[in-house]
């Protein structure tokens, strides 16, 4: 099931809502949340939520196994059976056919799923066991509601156990939590709904279209929207998640802090899927030497799992790469210039430079992520290089801007932390007389507007008028 | 410095205040919430099919094992659930209003200044039952197949009904891009050489098994160009295809049959209202200067426009507003304009082997969104027009829908008029006009079903294959 659907949003949401409030204790209220959970991974994938169990149960025990001989060799095997027990999982499910293709007698699977999602949260929740960070469940079923919690088993973000502990073991209503969670909710689904859907709409002809009648400005432009539309699908998939998550009492990390405001690289992967960076560093950068030695080899290691961790294919690893390398150019350019770039005269030129680079560096990213199939990928490339003897520009283009520049100028504010400054200086200043009265419906008027409005576009974008006269 | 609030007592009952609008969040959500699944469990509507998207909507799916495990049962529910929302068409009327607050120029309807292209993914399939109206539930009046000479027998008249779920080639997902320009709305079309040759190579090999069988037969082709290609495109030009080096080179490579211009034909015309602003088709006085092309090459005279009465149909709002849902396209509806036929005529559709009498234009569809339905009273597989005044004269038409308006104009110089739509035909056409001869076979198409997809071109080779 994913959340923005009709069957989610007025038959799923309600159903839980009720039941969960219904019950009075929390063992109740856990174990509505785990049945919903599993209804809600099986309605997608019926088969595989029982591997989705069967990885719970498997790290449930690593981790018991972990605590009760720690310090001694059975507590180094478990934390590494889960990681191949994790790893396994996914090298059979996810990268198999990336590796194996040629081997006939090899089976094929589906992707499950959530399952790099919810293998990596098990396999921090085992490592973070194994460092005494965070003590081992004592309850299966606590423990598979950690696993298995709906809010962001299939997107993200990653949630480690740490980090909702404490609201696994108790939580109490808070109605300002509950609030600030629905308010969170709709903007995410509004971000989901009305602006990367209506964003990937409007690329299609120019990603998915004949290259050779692209311009220049017009392979620009496809990856321009399709950076709007995985960023508001991706954040927009994120909010959701946190909103929901406040809904039933969790506070998850935030995942995405305005990465196109960014003015590098690495800043960029600071702000765009945190809770990815951050497993990255914690358990494999820092552990293989970080930025102690053997920085450019950490670096590209890092980077080729990062890309690979986002699909089985291999511009994925080429996109990761690149990043990788891209940050390591940074390291050292930010070490010879550095200095020199940070005098208050050159400040301005190396703020706007940092952002022109960023919009550069990222559409070409966009283009390398977005196409699997690698002769495409380089013959898009060329377009946007300007070497596919491409016009300049082309009356697509054109027309497309021409016609969408409401959506696009709010798009592209939308992207940018704009919208919370503003806020926090309209919050902190008293409202106008006129509205001071109703100013409480303010937001919840903001939030069923933004509801309706997603509800409406969600309705349309089932209409499938049927094309009678050509097959 | 400000102080917004200097009221202690203000600044305690923040906290309150605070409880009181996180309240009201909640419970507004959670009303919201309440009333629309409400309204949704109670108020669903229960159509079967959309009229707008001509199609069936989806039915509540069966609760099996089966279906449950292998995740069909989730699938067809999300379906449901979205077919069946209260209100759906408006809901889909207010989305598209919703969309035009895109750009700058909702509203506005000024000619010239409106141009706009409109991307579209759609999936194009035989889809059980999808695309034409299906044939009546209840039987229109039968009668019995004329003649010796339409035999019921293998290959003429189809065995099932509907017989549409043959085998019509996969499904085909493709992106479709219209322009809104000015006062109309036209497809923008591709020019894939891969489809265009393998329907160019059909209809060749076609032509010269129907002259092997029956020596002295005139085979025709006629490649209808789409309004596109006869638009002043302006800073447009170049975005489509050209239809024109397209056509040709499918005109030459058939080379078994007789070509017919429809540029020459169309073209000169094209000041008058030959296609329709908000449909994908050709007007009836469009399909009128193809057909004098047609008969020309035949050899015989062409009867004047002038010597039929007129009808018209106003409020025609077609297939290009329902595949853009663009709001100016639905301001300015299309008036269906018909020329009565004037001599005496039989007409029957089979769908079922002993074929329905209907009328030649059949205003019964007037009421229908898709009024183009009028023409022949809609596609069916196979469909036969006695004109016993006509001259001993036998014509084969092997169409797409934009035949639909075309064929009427035949009446005056055929005898026997045999329609064969390669969609849902499910015999032989060679077998078909062995047991039916035929002076002349005409195929005639638009572009548009073989610019890039290969649905059609696929279903006439499968009716043109083996014997």
């Amino acid at each position: 099931m994913v959340f923005a659907s009709l069957t989610f949003l007025y038959y799923f949401l309600p159903l839980l809502l009720v039941f969960y409030y219904a019950s009075r204790s929390l063992p109740w209220r856990n174990g509505v949340l785990v049945f919903f959970s599993l209804f809600f991974y099986a309605w997608g994938e019926p088969v595989w939520v029982t591997l989705l169990i069967f990885s719970a149960a498997a790290d449930y025990l690593h981790g018991r196994i972990i605590e009760a001989h720690r310090g001694r060799w059975q507590s180094r095997a478990a934390v590494i059976s889960s990681l191949v027990v994790n790893l396994g999982l996914l090298a059979v499910f996810k990268y198999s056919s990336m590796f194996l293709n040629t081997v006939p007698s090899f089976p094929r699977f589906t992707l499950p799923i959530g399952i790099s999602f919810y293998t990596f949260q098990t396999i921090s929740y085992t490592i973070d066991v194994y460092r005494d960070d965070v003590p081992a469940q004592r309850s299966f079923w606590k423990f598979l509601l950690f696993v298995s919690l709906f809010h962001q088993l299939v997107a993200g973000p990653i949630v480690r156990y740490r980090e909702i502990r404490t609201a696994i073991e108790g939580r109490r209503f808070n109605p300002a939590q509950f609030s600030s969670g629905v308010t969170r909710f709709a903007v995410g689904l509004a971000k989901k709904v009305l602006i990367a859907n209506v964003s990937g709409g409007l690329a299609i002809p120019f990603l998915e279209g004949d290259i050779t009648r692209l311009s220049v400005l017009g392979a620009w432009y496809g990856v321009f929207l399709f950076g709007i539309q995985i960023y508001f699908d991706f954040s927009g998939y994120s909010d959701m998640a946190i909103g929901l998550g406040r809904m039933f009492g969790f506070e998850y990390g935030e995942n995405f802090r305005y990465p196109y405001a960014a003015r590098s690289a690495s800043e960029f992967w600071r702000r765009w899927h945190i809770s990815l960076g951050s497993f990255f560093r914690d358990y494999l950068y820092i552990p293989l030497g970080g930025n102690r030695r053997r920085v450019f080899l950490n670096l590209m290691l890092v980077w080729f799992f990062t890309g690979l961790w986002h699909g089985a294919s291999w511009n994925f690893v080429l996109w990761g790469l690149y990043y990788g390398v891209l940050i390591y150019i940074e390291r050292i350019v930010q070490k010879t210039i550095g200095p020199f770039a940070a005098r208050p005269a050159w400040q301005w030129l190396s703020r706007v430079a940092g952002h022109l680079y960023l919009i550069v560096i990222t559409l070409v990213g966009w283009a390398i992520f977005t196409f699997t199939d690698l002769s495409r990928l380089l013959g898009y490339l060329q377009a946007m290089a300007g070497l596919a003897g491409l016009p300049l520009a082309g009356a697509r283009v054109s027309a497309s801007i021409r016609n969408n520049p409401v959506f696009l100028v709010v798009a592209v504010i939308a992207s940018l932390p704009v919208v919370p400054r503003a806020l926090t200086h309209l919050t902190t200043r008293p409202l106008p007389a006129q509205i001071r009265p109703c100013g409480r419906f303010l937001l919840p008027a903001l939030n069923v507007a933004l509801m309706v409005a997603s509800t409406i576009f969600l309705v349309g974008a089932g209409y499938n008028p049927f094309l009678y006269f050509r097959f | 410095m400000k102080n917004h609030s200097p009221d202690p007592r203000a600044r305690r009952r923040r906290p309150e205040e605070r409880v009181r609008r996180s309240f009201t969040n909640g419970i507004v959500f959670l009303s919201f919430l309440a009333t629309v699944s409400i309204v949704n469990l109670v108020g669903g509507n229960d159509a079967a099919r959309s009229d707008s998207e001509q199609r069936p909507l989806a039915v509540f799916p069966r609760l099996s094992p089966r279906d449950v495990f292998s995740g069909v049962f989730a699938h067809e529910f999300d379906a449901w659930v979205d077919d069946h929302v209260p209100g759906r068409e408006a809901i889909i009327r207010l989305s598209g209003v919703l969309s035009g607050w895109r750009g700058f120029t909702a509203g506005t309807a000024e000619p010239g200044a409106r141009a706009e292209i409109v991307s579209v993914r759609r999936e194009e399939s035989p889809a059980a039952a999808g695309g034409v109206q299906p044939p009546p539930t209840t039987p229109a009046p039968t009668v019995t197949v004329p003649g010796s000479r339409v035999p019921p027998r293998q290959g003429a008249p189809p065995k099932h009904v509907p017989p549409i779920t043959a085998d019509a080639g996969p499904r085909e997902e493709l992106i479709r891009e219209y322009l809104i320009l000015d006062d109309r709305g036209v497809e923008i079309l591709a020019y894939n050489t891969e489809t265009t040759a393998f329907f160019a190579d059909t209809v060749r090999i076609a032509g010269e098994r129907i002259t092997g069988q029956q020596p002295g037969t005139g085979v025709y082709l006629a490649v209808i160009p789409s309004q596109i290609a006869f638009l002043e495109l302006k800073r447009y030009d170049g975005i489509g295809a050209d239809q024109r080096a397209a056509i040709d080179a499918i005109y030459a490579q058939a080379a078994s049959v007789t070509p017919l211009d429809l540029f020459a034909a169309i073209g000169p015309h094209i000041d008058e209202y030959v296609y329709f602003r908000t449909d994908h088709h050709w007007s009836a006085r469009g399909a009128f200067y193809a057909y004098r092309n047609f008969i020309t090459a035949v050899g015989l005279d062409p009867v004047p426009l002038e010597r039929y009465e007129r009808a018209e149909v106003p409020g025609f709002i077609g297939s290009v507003y329902y595949q853009t849902l663009n709001k100016h396209l639905r301001s300015i509806p299309d008036t269906v304009e018909i020329f009565l036929p004037f001599t005496p005529y039989t007409y029957r559709t089979f769908w079922r082997p002993e074929g329905a009498e209907k009328p030649l234009i059949d205003f019964s569809w007037e009421t229908d969104q898709n009024k183009y339905q009028i023409f022949i009273s809609s596609d069916s597989p196979l469909a036969v027009i006695e004109c016993p005044d006509g001259p001993e004269r036998t014509v084969a038409v092997v169409k797409d829908s934009y035949g639909n308006a075309f064929v009427p104009f035949l009446l005056p110089h055929y005898r026997e008029i045999h329609i064969i739509d390669p969609r849902y035909f499910e015999g032989n056409l060679f077998e078909y006009v062995r047991r039916n001869p035929v002076d002349d076979v005409l195929f005639i198409n638009s572009y548009a079903v073989i610019a890039d997809a290969w649905g059609y071109a696929r279903n006439l080779e499968r009716i043109t294959g083996g014997e």
